[in-house]
């Protein structure tokens, strides 16, 4: 089962089912919406609260910054949405032997722990990114070109791309790391500091969030486009570090899952 | 014959004894988990280091923001994370665990509180991520050295009654709040939403003298101030007396408050409580 259009066949089955399983738990749903959206407005509230006692962090405006979390929000609400719950479900897979059943089906195991399941209710987020960035744009007024919000729209694809890649990197590790039942909120964690201005940090860490663990590319460098326009050597380095966190992400995957020995046996 | 009426000498001795065999069986549970919390501990490390960079680079050459020197500012922060180990309680997470599949009943028959036992597993395991947390904390003040000024830190007793009453005010409103569990049947939601209030006013985010008048005046009356911001402004210096007495009459409020509604939540509850997964 090699072929792209039954993989998206399959993709289609997997979302029915979790469309229905969401339709069964509607309460939740609502609540989960309430409680995304609580979120993004405390997170704005902290940057209203800085901007209260200043006027420019690091060279970055409070539209410029609300760009930032804006574009940060529909990068991170995509993610949530596609990928986050069936990654995170990966400690459990390996915890109780069940991996087995992932890798004995006639499907790449890589895009089953990563696809299988889907987060509707992260909708809230998605919604609350739009409105972020509207806010934004009504701070800072900027003249737009297509270029720039075509080459933005780019930029969050490849930073969408690379947060999968450092997020199931990170949820590989629970091969080796058996008994640690929290690491998807250490990745949790460690995404949201992409929500920051890089230029905050020392040049060691500045460096490492750009190129090692490449948090910069998530949000910083697409508001880069909005915000000092389009260059072409951006475009080339993100695309670039998109394919290779891709690249290295299947390698580490097969690495760990050849290397796995099953819980029950 | 003792002077002591003997049989009520043996159950306090008994009862000692029990209740240290109790903190034992956490602590152990504790340590073997010990990964798990330094990954706990991460999670709160990282936001919270974030914002003195933030501030640091908010100056733009100003020598104060707020009475915050630039100095003042990491140290708060650090600080804070210090305090943070010491006394934020999450117990309601295992009292909805507990109520959801039927350990609850299990405790229900056994000879011991249910609030005792709750407290005894939070305080191992916050002497368990305060010790994990001298290492991070010496690390991170080596690294944040060139921006960072202890001079105003005063550790004596105010302190101490302030970290202790922060300590026991995170754990008695938390308590009552994860009992909830007993009147809803799906509280995850909830107690993401939680969070909230819990990091915007207990001074985790910013120094409370930072936000504005209106925030602030909803600040000094939310328990949430009273866990962790109020020990460490106590320990930074930065409260005339009358405000530390203040400080610590809300927090034994705050503490009778919140044992009060475990105490009516846990009667009312348990009426309604059936027995999941029995």
């Amino acid at each position: 089962m090699t072929h792209p259009r039954r993989y998206l066949r399959l993709y289609r089955v997997f979302a029915r089912n979790n469309v229905v399983r969401e339709m069964e738990f509607r309460g939740n749903f609502w609540a989960k919406l309430l409680t995304s959206v609580g979120w993004v407005a405390a997170f704005a509230a902290i940057v209203k609260l800085i901007f209260a006692n200043t006027t420019a962090v690091a060279g970055w405006t409070e539209g410029e910054l609300f760009l930032l979390f804006g574009t940060f929000l529909l990068v991170r609400s995509l993610m949530d949405m596609l990928f986050t719950q069936s990654l995170g479900k990966i400690p459990e897979l390996v915890r109780m032997g069940t991996m087995d059943f992932v890798l004995t089906k006639p499907v790449s195991s890589q895009f089953y722990v990563s696809a299988r399941y889907l987060s509707l209710d992260e909708a809230g987020t998605f919604l609350a990114a739009w409105l972020v960035l509207g806010y934004a744009w009504s701070l800072l007024r900027l003249p737009l070109t297509a270029a720039q919000v075509g080459a933005w729209l780019f930029l969050v694809a490849c930073g969408l791309a690379i947060l999968y890649a450092i997020n199931m990197l990170l949820m590989t590790l629970a091969f080796w790391l058996v008994r640690i039942d929290n690491l998807s909120a250490l990745t949790d964690t460690i995404v949201f500091v992409a929500r920051y201005p890089p230029d905050i940090f020392p040049r060691y860490l500045a460096f490492a969030v750009t190129y090692l663990l490449p948090l910069a590319f998530v949000a910083a460098i697409p508001t880069g486009a909005l915000k000092e326009g389009v260059h072409a050597a951006t475009l080339c380095i993100a695309t670039g570090m998109a394919a290779l966190f891709l690249f290295v992400t299947s390698l580490f995957w097969r690495y760990a899952t050849r290397s796995y020995t099953s819980a029950s046996s | 014959m003792p002077v002591l009426p003997f049989r009520y000498n043996q159950s306090m001795w008994h009862a000692a004894r029990k209740w240290a065999r109790i903190f034992t069986v956490f602590a152990q549970d504790a340590l073997a988990y010990r990964a798990v919390a330094v990954i706990w501990i991460l999670t709160d490390t990282i936001p919270t280091l974030v914002m003195p960079l933030i501030w640091q680079a908010s100056y733009n050459g100003r020598a104060t923001i707020g009475g915050f020197t630039p100095g003042d500012m990491t140290a708060y922060y650090l600080l804070v994370l210090g305090i943070t180990n010491m006394v934020q309680c999450h117990v309601m997470w295992e009292i909805a665990t507990d109520i959801k599949e039927g350990r609850f009943s299990a405790y229900l028959m056994r000879p011991f509180s249910y609030i005792a036992m709750s407290y005894l597993g939070f305080l191992a395991w916050r002497i368990m991520r305060t010790l994990l947390f001298v290492p991070i904390f010496l690390v991170v003040a080596f690294l944040y050295r060139g921006t960072l000024r202890w001079e105003d830190v005063q550790l004596g007793w105010p302190f101490l009654l302030a970290l202790f009453g922060g300590h026991l005010v995170s754990f008695f409103i938390t308590y009552p709040f994860g009992l909830l569990a007993l009147y809803f049947v799906e509280t995850r939601s909830l107690f993401n939403f939680w969070y909230i209030p819990v990091m915007i006013f207990n001074g985790q985010i910013a120094p409370l003298t930072l936000f504005p008048p209106a925030l602030r005046a909803v600040a000094e009356w939310v328990p949430f101030r009273y866990t962790i911001a109020f020990p460490a402004e106590v320990l930074m210096g930065r409260l005339p007396p009358d405000q530390v007495w203040r400080g610590l009459g809300m927090q034994v409020l705050w503490i009778v408050l919140g044992y009060a509604a475990g105490v009516a939540l846990w009667r009312r509850g348990l009426k309604r409580f059936t027995g999941v997964g029995l």
